[in-house]
């Protein structure tokens, strides 16, 4: 009997997790699934897919956490960087060279002048405005970072798999749009309207016409080499 | 031979008269020869290299453009590719992107003329992704200005980055498009080189022919970009290239402009819309053939002296040849005159050697020859030693009509007997001479001296129609002369002395008799031995004669004689009678 005590008591406990575990879900909405190909079917990666909510006013929101885009080896990482209106972005050095990071996007203009490698509290950048934001690098033409600066904290960036999963999206009505640095106008405003509901994942889908992106050419490395960089 | 040709050639008179005896030296043959082959290796010499500098010349030319105009091309796109560069880094320039992104348009207008006084560029132009022009180095006071090269910048758009040759204001740039990247394009920037007459005298000295650049678009008034021509000649060859299909990479004509010859190339430079930008590169046939020419000029100096030198080396061979042939026909000339003991002297190893030593071998003969003539002569009549000399000396003889004379001095026995020897001998002789004088003047020909008789023939060897009458005529000028020898004679010591005469005409056989070895040209026959006989006859007191005639002889004679018929005689061996006839002399 004393197996069957210690039955009852793994069943009640298991139950109680279960309901607390759906209740929690009810209360955070759903999961937003994209997947995002290009016009011939391939998976596109650093697709950036919003859900701006129609409905919904987002309450409580919170001061977005900094976000970090670091500098290893002449490139920035990550090379997309979607972050919400308000978000503090540093740009660490990790290489052994300095760099001079700078933007003219309009949705933010900012120079980092040549500095040193490290962390450094002075670079740091705040995006308080909407929109693309082109990063670069004045001594490494070839250095590109975008940040898409978004009004909504409900966003996520595609994987090599061209997928991703935009978590605890709020029941309720949302304009999904999904953006690339490389995004033709003709996939440009395509929207796709979601209602999503508790516990509830929707999956979404984007084709995206990719138009050819002029870079600057990589120069040699001390491991030699160089050539077209993307 | 040669004297013989002379007169058979000059028969035919006429045109050629004039030119012939140019011919007929042998010297002037020899020349002629000489020249006309030398001439003709010369002319074709220079006809083979004439034909061959030239084709030469043409293919260097063709060869020369064809590389040129692959030269020019390539420099053409080597400048693009350098202009790009410097436009590339113009472009890359930060403090350049952060003006841009002011908006401030007279301070990229200023920085763009910054960027243009740095690359030595002819325009900077600054392009908005949505194509129009922000600022133009050109115009600074448009605004907002059209782009006047559309397919320029789509090229950019689709492949980063273009060159071009674009005209713009009446003038043509090499141009290069490049995005100002920060780091995404956010404008294009352009900038422009002027392509000018100083651009391909530049070229010019690096493809080492002239160079046009052509806008074949038809519309364009001034299709000539730019040209290291003279601007006729530029003209002339637009005119020519207008005709033919420029579409033909590497399109070779010619143009000729005045006395200058042109081989042109023509390469297509850019191809954008309908129509093209060309490039045509001349090269001049003359300046290529120019070495040749000099190289012309030596050969005619040394064709001049090869012939003047082949002239005078014939002219030589020529001397060698006709003087000895002169010598050798002055030679001859003698020897025709008769003096056989003519010799030439003529030294040579060769065939002219050989041929002037027969000659003297020759004339030797002859000489020989003309002495045994000579002394044949004297041993029998000049006539028959001809007649001997003439023919093969041969047994056997002919049968011919002859008058014979025979004639001998009476009483001659009495005579000899009465005086010495010598004396007779003297006296003798100056008979005979004379009487053989009087024989032969009238062409009677001595067949014998029997003592003091001599024996004549007329008609033997050769027949004469008057012979008769030369036998008769003799005989009476015999008659005659002998008054004149008797006076001699009797100054001599002698008396005067008679002598008889008697002539017949008779077909005898007449010919060289004796033995092989030892032969006499005479006659024989009853004729012969009738006028002996009717010699003997003037002997008889009733005749009254010194000579008697046959009425043969006188029948054959014209028969203006003084004769008296004396009656027909017989004669010893002999059928039928002999009429016979004295001969009188006219009172």
């Amino acid at each position: 009997m004393k197996n069957n005590k210690y039955f009852i008591t793994i069943s009640v406990i298991t139950i109680y997790f279960f309901f607390v575990l759906v209740l929690v879900s009810c209360c955070y909405g759903a999961n937003i699934k994209a997947f995002i190909t290009d016009e011939e079917g391939k998976p596109v990666e650093d697709a950036v897919v919003t859900a701006t909510p129609v409905s919904v006013t987002i309450k409580d929101l919170k001061k977005p956490s900094d976000v970090v885009i670091d500098q290893v080896d002449k490139e920035f990482i990550a090379f997309v960087t979607p972050v919400q209106v308000g978000t503090t972005v540093t740009f660490p050095n990790d290489d052994k060279i300095r760099h001079h990071v700078y933007s003219f996007s309009s949705a933010k203009q900012f120079e980092i002048p040549l500095y040193p490698p490290g962390v450094d509290a002075n670079n740091k950048v705040l995006f308080d405005k909407p929109g693309v934001v082109v990063v670069g690098c004045n001594i490494h033409d070839w250095m590109k970072a975008y940040i898409y600066v978004v009004e909504t904290p409900y966003f996520a960036k595609s994987d090599s798999k061209g997928k991703m999963i935009i978590n605890n999206v709020p029941e309720g009505k949302y304009d999904v749009a999904v953006w690339h640095p490389a995004m033709g106008p003709k996939s440009q405003g395509q929207t796709l309207n979601v209602s999503v509901a508790n516990g509830n994942d929707d999956d979404v889908k984007f084709t995206v016409h990719l138009t050819q992106q002029w870079h600057s050419r990589r120069g040699p490395t001390l491991e030699g080499g160089g050539g077209l960089y993307r | 031979m040669a004297l013989k040709a002379g007169p058979h050639i000059r028969r035919r008179g006429g045109a050629l008269s004039l030119i012939r005896p140019f011919f007929h030296h042998f010297k002037s043959k020899l020349l002629f020869f000489f020249l006309t082959l030398l001439g003709l290796v010369q002319l074709a010499t220079l006809v083979f290299i004439d034909t061959a500098m030239i084709d030469s010349a043409k293919t260097q030319i063709d060869e020369n453009l064809s590389v040129g105009g692959h030269v020019f091309t390539e420099l053409m796109n080597k400048r693009a590719g350098q202009l790009a560069q410097m436009t590339r880094l113009l472009s890359a320039d930060f403090a350049f992107k952060n003006a841009v992104t002011t908006s401030d348009r007279e301070t990229i207008i200023s920085v763009l003329e910054n960027l243009k006084t740095r690359i030595n560029a002819h325009l900077v132009m600054l392009i908005s992704l949505d194509h129009t022009v922000l600022a133009n180095t050109m115009h600074p006071e448009i605004v907002k200005g059209t782009l006047q090269l559309p397919e320029a910048l789509s090229e950019a758009e689709n492949h980063g980055e273009s060159s071009a040759i674009v005209t713009m204001d009446g003038k043509t740039y090499q141009i290069t498009i490049v995005p100002l990247l920060a780091p995404d394009p956010v404008a294009w920037l352009c900038t422009g080189f002027l392509v000018d007459d100083d651009l391909l005298f530049e070229m010019k000295k690096l493809i080492l022919a002239d160079v046009t650049v052509i806008n074949m678009n038809r519309t364009e008034s001034q299709p000539i970009i730019a040209s290291t021509l003279p601007k006729q000649v530029s003209q002339t060859l637009l005119k020519s290239i207008s005709k033919v299909n420029t579409e033909k990479v590497n399109t070779l004509l010619e143009v000729n402009y005045k006395n200058e010859k042109y081989v042109t190339a023509i390469t297509t430079l850019q191809k954008v819309g309908g129509y093209s930008i060309i490039a045509a590169l001349q090269r001049s046939l003359n300046e290529v053939l120019k070495p040749f020419y000099t190289l012309r000029r030596v050969l005619y100096v040394f064709f001049v002296l090869t012939l003047l030198s082949s002239i005078l080396a014939s002219l030589r061979i020529a001397r060698t040849v006709t003087k000895p042939v002169s010598t050798l026909v002055e030679g001859v000339r003698e020897i025709a005159k008769g003096i056989y003991s003519h010799r030439v002297m003529v030294r040579h190893g060769d065939e002219i050697g050989e041929l002037a030593e027969a000659f003297n071998v020759m004339s030797m003969g002859l000489e020989e020859k003309e002495l045994v003539a000579d002394l044949l002569g004297k041993v029998v009549s000049a006539p028959i030693a001809h007649e001997l000399l003439k023919k093969k000396v041969e047994l056997g003889g002919e049968e011919r009509e002859v008058t014979i004379l025979f004639t001998d001095i009476r009483n001659f026995t009495t005579i000899s007997e009465n005086h010495p020897p010598k004396q007779v001998l003297t006296l003798l002789n100056m008979y005979i001479t004379t009487m053989s004088t009087i024989i032969e003047r009238h062409g009677g020909v001595i067949d014998k001296f029997i003592g003091d008789a001599i024996m004549a023939l007329y008609g033997a060897p050769i027949s004469n129609p008057d012979d008769a009458d030369s036998a008769l005529n003799s005989a009476l000028e015999m008659e005659e002369a002998l008054s004149g020898l008797n006076r001699e004679i009797e100054q001599m010591g002698f008396k005067p002395i008679d002598i008889g005469i008697g002539i017949n005409t008779d077909t005898v056989l007449a010919g060289n008799m004796g033995s092989k070895h030892r032969l006499n040209y005479t006659v024989i026959g009853d004729g012969v031995n009738i006028a002996s006989r009717l010699e003997t006859l003037t002997k008889s007191e009733e005749f009254k004669t010194k000579i008697i005639i046959s009425g043969a002889t006188l029948d054959k004679s014209n028969g203006n004689y003084i004769t008296r018929y004396l009656g027909d005689v017989a004669v010893k061996g002999k059928r039928n009678k002999v009429t016979i006839y004295s001969l009188d002399r006219p009172e």
